[in-house]
């Protein structure tokens, strides 16, 4: 797995937004596990647990940028009365920070 | 595709990594070897997707009026229509 430390990992049935919906995602991971299986690539004696642990592979990794956007906007607001003080433009710094946490995690969006 | 083929890949390798800690499996084919092929059935699924992704907005751009998008309205609409796409497919 990663040898670097990620923004908490999503939850199953939290409301995270992400670029491909909840639903769509859980469609994935049921072919793809039903394509491994079916195709002879894997075996399992139970098919319905290793669903739920592609699910949540997928959901982590999907859902990794919404993570970093949310530690964005935190990191933010933190510093909102210092960057107003400085007249600093929000999707600026938006950009800036998101583009240092990218880097921190050698996350690929 | 709504996906770079640099994510699919990274996509690929967590599931491949997530398969190797599942104490009930098996592989039979090599750890290699079945990582492309979650690639590959990645790809032709995310393909799919982008068209449910058109679908959806094509809808909200055949409104009479001007949604912008970024909206909240927008965000409803592009859900809703979504969705519908998404059933029509049996997903």
């Amino acid at each position: 797995m990663r040898d670097r430390e990620l923004p908490h990992r999503a939850v199953l049935n939290s409301n995270v937004s992400m670029l491909i919906s909840r639903e769509y995602v859980g469609y994935l991971a049921r072919e793809v596990t039903k394509k491994l299986v079916a195709g002879g690539f894997v075996a399992t004696g139970n098919v319905s647990k290793l669903t739920e642990r592609v699910h949540q592979a997928m959901l982590d990794e999907l859902g990794l940028e919404d993570r970093i956007n949310d530690e964005v906007r935190a990191i933010l607001e933190a510093y909102s009365d210092e960057m107003q003080r400085a007249g600093a433009s929000y999707q600026e710094m938006f950009k800036k920070v998101k583009g240092e946490l990218v880097r921190k995690y050698k996350a690929v969006l | 595709m709504r996906l770079s083929q640099d994510k699919i890949n990274v996509v690929a390798r967590q599931i491949s990594e997530a398969l190797k800690q599942y104490e009930d499996l098996e592989f039979i084919e090599d750890p290699n070897t079945v990582r492309q092929e979650i690639r590959k059935v990645l790809t032709e699924l995310f393909v799919k997707e982008a068209a449910i992704d058109r679908a959806a907005r094509q809808k909200i751009e055949s409104q009479r009026r001007t949604i912008l998008e970024g909206s909240q309205e927008w965000d409803i609409l592009y859900r809703k229509y979504y969705n519908e796409e998404v059933k029509k497919l049996g997903i």
